[in-house]
């Protein structure tokens, strides 16, 4: 368990440290710095490699709170309905206590998810291990599915981003046969494009590019007082959390539907069922941050439960956690729990201290954090294609995956500035070669 | 009252056949994958694919034909390259590339710093001065974290 090693236990904390930061800066999401971190953590062992990327999953995810409350600027998309009732009450000078509201509901809810992970997934794991190899063609099906909900605005353009990832994972040597596809005679290309590489070009330098668009926008400064709330008014809100984990953990449970819609689903629940409101709910009701928070955090265990024993993620940053315990040995899906059960374990327990650590840095040195989000973009977006292009090289040493990178960087941007989604082509690379078998 | 047509934004027809276009020269080299007998042959699988790629672009291009209607190509071209290359934009994509092409001629830390520091600059997120202190305390601080905890070997 993380818990037993120092060096361990400081990784994670690391790693929640810097998600919390990564999640609240604008412009960084938790799926660019798991790409990169994959890159980075690549030679390391896998418990020390999944100690920081538990952390920085748990933090990120988290962290997008923190601007959505002082800037109206939601760090992730699973933040959106955080800022509904997290601004305004940033506007009347409750900005701190909207962030401890936010930390404690979020810590709540990632423990009630991790308890459920931790008791569903070895029931649905045995069940699974009843699957033919039909069942495992369907599972792969119902995969490339999840593009529906990852489209955005346009299912056929889903579609074809799914499909242009699954092309991607197919350039190269077919595994099976020895026989080279979409080669063009290139010896470099018979060990195909490495998908790491691909994923930062996708969401690094891409996202990058797209942030320059808002190179003029300036972030409002907020005055944070009181952080940590009272016991009274987390006990008055005690069942609406329980019932927003509980909505979390469903949610994530289900394949293809990630933290973004728990929050949204959880703040529609505590609208319609929250009678006496502390305000109204848009005015900065404490209700209307508790619900969003509580739900999305819980969503992490319960996107890991399809995500560990099935192997199907349930949305982008979820891929691409699935690519980086594949690059570690690991095989998400049936067999997990069978071939590496200490592993599965292993996560659960660094799922656990990251939430330990996001209670202690969520409530500590929010003052400080305030003025960090207001950091320009003109230093940041540099500062990410550098760390982009440091990251890609680390894969293999080799000039030709940074060329790949920002091959696939420009044209992701095209592709996004036309409505095109990442998140599917992700999906596609990481579930091309299962199909492909 | 003559209905308004909702206009896609302009290049995305352009788009769509080159991605047309790609699919098309995916699916014929799927097909010159040798020994295409069965499903099961290394070449099933990419044909099926390209042919959904095939499928969805011509479904977008049919769906939104209507609005696409209302522009002439070079028209469209026009008003395409200042919406998805707006001067800084295009200007900055040519910094990157330029940057990743002098990596090695130049190596990672010349070209590095030159990178930042001009970025810092075109950006407008930090003056001179402030530029070349930032550069210096990142550069050292990758230096330190990437050599020693990451272990990124250098070029």
């Amino acid at each position: 368990m993380a818990f037993s090693s120092i060096k361990m236990t400081a990784l994670v904390a690391l790693g929640t440290f810097c998600g919390i930061y990564i999640g609240a800066i604008p412009g960084l999401s938790v799926t660019m710095a798991v790409s990169i971190l994959i890159s980075f953590t690549f030679s390391w062992d896998v418990n020390n490699a999944l100690c920081l990327m538990g952390g920085v999953y748990c933090g990120g995810v988290y962290g997008g709170s923190r601007s959505a409350i002082l800037l109206n600027i939601p760090g992730a998309p699973a933040a959106v309905a955080t800022g509904f009732d997290g601004y305004p009450l940033a506007k009347l000078g409750e900005a701190g206590i909207a962030i401890g509201l936010a930390t404690t509901a979020s810590v709540i809810g990632g423990f009630m998810g991790i308890i459920a992970l931790a008791t569903c997934a070895p029931i649905i794991s045995k069940f699974s291990l009843m699957f033919a190899p039909r069942d495992y063609f369907l599972l792969a099906i119902m995969g490339i599915l999840l593009v529906g909900s990852l489209s955005g605005e346009s299912l056929a353009k889903g579609m074809f981003a799914g499909a242009l990832g699954v092309f991607l994972s197919m350039i190269g040597m077919d595994t099976f046969t020895g026989m080279g596809r979409f080669t063009f005679g290139s010896v470099g290309l018979m060990c195909g494009i490495h998908f790491v590489a691909i994923m930062i070009g996708l969401f690094g330098v891409s996202e990058a590019l797209v942030q320059i668009h808002d190179l003029h926008i300036k972030p409002m400064k907020q005055d944070v007082k009181k952080i940590i709330p009272s016991w009274r008014l987390l006990f008055k809100h005690l069942p609406l959390i329980i019932k927003s984990a509980l909505i979390g953990i469903w949610i994530g449970a289900l394949p293809g539907a990630g933290g973004d819609i728990a929050a949204l689903m959880a703040y529609g629940h505590a609208r319609r069922s929250v009678k006496n409101p502390s305000r109204p709910f848009g005015e900065g009701a404490y209700e209307g941050v508790i619900a969003p928070e509580t739900a999305n955090n819980a969503c992490i265990g319960g996107d890991n439960i399809p995500m560990l024993t099935l192997g199907v993620p349930g949305d982008a940053v979820t891929a691409v956690i699935i690519g980086a315990l594949y690059i570690h040995g690991l095989k998400p899906g049936p067999m997990l729990m069978v071939d590496t059960p200490h592993l599965f374990w292993f996560w659960v327990g660094t799922l656990t201290l990251a939430n330990i650590f996001l209670l202690i840095f969520g409530l500590s040195g929010v003052r400080i954090f305030a003025k960090l989000v207001e950091i320009r973009k003109g230093l940041l977006l540099p500062i990410i294609i550098m760390i982009s292009v440091v990251g890609t090289y680390a894969i293999n040493n080799s000039l030709t995956d940074v060329y790949w990178m920002l091959g696939f960087g420009i044209f992701g941007y095209i592709l996004k500035m036309y409505g095109f989604q990442m998140g599917p082509i992700v999906l596609g690379i990481i579930l091309g070669p299962p199909h492909g078998r | 009252m003559e209905d308004k047509i909702e206009q896609n934004p302009p290049g995305e027809r352009i788009l769509l056949w080159f991605l047309f276009l790609f699919s098309i020269f995916i699916l014929v080299n799927a097909f010159m994958i040798p020994h295409l007998k069965n499903l099961s042959s290394s070449g099933a699988f990419p044909i099926f694919i390209a042919s959904i790629m095939i499928l969805c672009t011509l479904r977008i291009l049919w769906k939104n034909h209507t609005r696409y209607s209302a522009f002439k190509i070079g028209e469209e071209i026009g008003k395409a390259i200042p919406l998805v290359f707006p001067k800084t934009v295009a200007i900055y994509t040519m910094i990157i590339i330029l940057y990743i092409l002098l990596l090695y001629p130049l190596h990672f830390w010349v070209s590095s710093s030159l990178f930042l520091i001009g970025s810092f600059l075109f950006l407008r997120g930090a003056k001179i001065i402030r530029s070349f202190f930032i550069t210096a305390a990142f550069l050292t601080s990758i230096y330190f974290l990437f050599q020693y905890l990451f272990r990124v070997i250098f070029w």
